[in-house]
């Protein structure tokens, strides 16, 4: 009975397979290509082969996806959080708050870890009497480290009109340095400007509560390499570039599983509708019009 | 055709959002120190029609050791595990044991643990975190979890917890108690070494809250790996949700290795 049917379904089937046995293959001689022409390729620096378990958007929707959600604003305005949502009920003109001159003095760990600064907008809840009983803002904003909460007001709380357009936030510490300039997002290449020493942010505000030095398992020294969809892309990610500025904590493990590749369903569309790296990478670091940072063969998208 | 396109697009992009937001606020719930080892018990107020009691350990740990409430009142280490119902309490188990207003205040102030509507649980929320606040400064800090750290607090003797219940414990034998530090080596080559001390342990815990449903007895027998405590299996069990968090990693592994094998 099955050698009647065999005939004809072979070359229907036969067809389809072959060729997708040729692009297979094909992908997996430019990818080795691709692996030696890049520094970081070497026996004690493996490559992860990541397994994908939804379907790609369509490179012509990722494009328009790209277009839309990639950060177009002026420079000094990258990363400003608008809270309104108490400011409004109580009358008052909400708080604009600046990441970007927030991170010249300090890490991102002290807000987000030590003084619990939720990262999702308006998920701290903070109240005035919070702020100044010492918490959230008041930690810092007590007129000992910053201008303190009780006076300046209009420091913080800003008029912004219907359109949602506000004076961008000054800082003359900032302009006066000489920072590491960057083409998109907020202009300056913190990174480099931590690394070169141009800026030194406080990474704990008591020594209690500085982080513990936990040195990292040997393997994860060497900057990380993963397979994308596209078999020429490589993302290359490096532990050492983010703890200068974060705690593991974080990251692990609610945003990333800390087992090897544990992280599912991780892929670009997600990352740009602010999941995993588009947690930060989307909103206050450097965002995703960087493409190279990440991606080192992709040119970057402007 | 493409403004179709150009609205699928947004309109994902806004689910995208919303879906984000909502992973974002159940990843970062634990990272509030007021909120870190808080338990919603929902199951007889599914059943009843009424709003969740929030149990804060916070309000307890201090007080009480682990052992007292899980081994001896039997309570669940499981959220809703227990199965409490107003029978019980009244009984004098679970809660009812201590909140009999000789203990603590009594079962009849229903409004102190059940909330009315939403806007009295919004107030009860407040008001703890303003009890948290104020506990919180007459405790040695640490970085994560509660931002308390509650080892060094009963060291020190700023908080001495009852272990004994009249009419429901039974004297422990201090015979029996292990003490010991164990090391244990990380299976990553450069991680520092974990010591596991027994003492630490035993304070809170005495034997029965991990042996032998958690770990077996035998020395180095429980094969333990990080990916399933963080999945809230053997250390992850207490470890991530009451007591200090899995993001406290120094505090296990703890003893630097000088020379890291290859």
């Amino acid at each position: 009975m099955n050698r009647m049917h065999w005939p004809a379904h072979f070359p229907a089937l036969a067809g389809p397979l072959m060729l997708l046995c040729l692009a297979l293959a094909g992908c997996g001689d430019n990818f080795d290509r691709f692996l030696a022409q890049k520094e970081l390729a070497g026996p004690a620096n493996p490559v992860f082969q990541k397994k994908y378990s939804t379907d790609s958007l369509p490179r012509s929707e990722l494009d328009q996806l790209l277009d839309m959600a990639l950060y177009k604003g002026p420079p000094e305005q990258y990363g400003d959080i608008v809270l309104r949502d108490r400011s409004d009920r109580h009358r008052m003109d909400p708080v604009v708050f600046s990441h970007r001159i927030h991170r010249s003095r300090f890490t991102c760990r002290v807000c987000h870890i030590e003084l619990e600064f939720s990262m999702k907008k308006g998920g701290t809840g903070i109240t005035r009497q919070e702020y100044l009983d010492g918490l959230y803002c008041g930690a810092c904003h007590n007129g000992d480290i910053a201008f303190s909460v009780k006076y300046s007001c209009n420091l913080c709380h800003v008029k912004v009109d219907k359109q949602g357009r506000y004076p961008a936030k000054k800082d003359a510490m900032l302009g006066g340095r000489n920072l590491p300039p960057l083409g998109y997002g907020d202009g300056i290449n913190w990174v480099e400007a931590i690394k070169s020493g141009a800026v030194t942010p406080r990474n704990s505000l008591t020594a209690e509560q500085a982080p513990q030095s936990m040195p990292l398992p040997s393997h994860l020294q060497l900057p990380l390499r993963w397979t994308t969809r596209s078999p020429r892309t490589l993302v290359v990610f490096s532990h050492e570039s983010h703890i200068l500025w974060l705690d593991c904590a974080n990251c692990h493990p609610d945003l990333f599983s800390i087992a090897q590749m544990g992280t599912v369903e991780f892929d670009k569309q997600k990352n740009l509708y602010g999941m995993f790296c588009g947690s930060c990478h989307m909103t206050v670091a450097f965002p995703m019009n960087g493409c190279s940072r990440c991606h080192p063969d992709q040119k970057n998208r402007m | 055709m493409k403004s179709l396109m150009k609205k699928t697009i947004q309109t994902g992009l806004a689910f995208g959002l919303l879906v984000s937001l909502g992973a974002a606020e159940a990843a970062h719930a634990a990272v509030k120190s007021h909120e870190y080892g808080n338990v919603l018990i929902s199951q007889a107020g599914r059943k009843n029609n009424t709003l969740p009691v929030t149990f804060r350990h916070w309000s307890h740990r201090g007080k009480y050791t682990c052992r007292l409430c899980h081994v001896d009142l039997e309570f669940s280490q499981l959220a809703n595990g227990t199965g409490i119902t107003e029978d019980d309490n009244k009984n004098g188990m679970y809660c009812g044991a201590c909140h009999n207003g000789k203990e603590a205040f009594a079962l009849e102030t229903c409004t102190r643990c059940h909330p009315k509507d939403a806007q009295h649980e919004q107030e009860l929320e407040q008001q703890a975190k303003r009890e948290f606040q104020a506990l919180k400064k007459t405790l040695p800090p640490s970085t994560y979890g509660n931002k308390i750290d509650w080892m060094k607090a009963e060291e020190d003797g700023i908080i001495t917890p009852k272990d004994f219940l009249q009419g429901v414990s039974l004297r422990r034998s201090d015979k029996m108690v292990n003490t010991r530090e164990e090391p244990r080596t990380p299976a990553l080559p450069g991680l520092p070494n974990i010591i596991f001390s027994h003492a630490k342990h035993v304070v809170w815990n005495g034997c029965g809250m991990c042996h032998p449903d958690t770990f077996a007895l035998e020395s180095g027998k429980t094969n333990i790996t990080m990916k399933e405590i963080t999945e809230g299996k053997f250390c992850g069990r207490c470890h991530g949700t009451i007591a200090f968090a899995l993001n406290d990693c120094t505090r296990c592994h703890s003893k630097p290795v000088l020379n890291p094998g290859p």
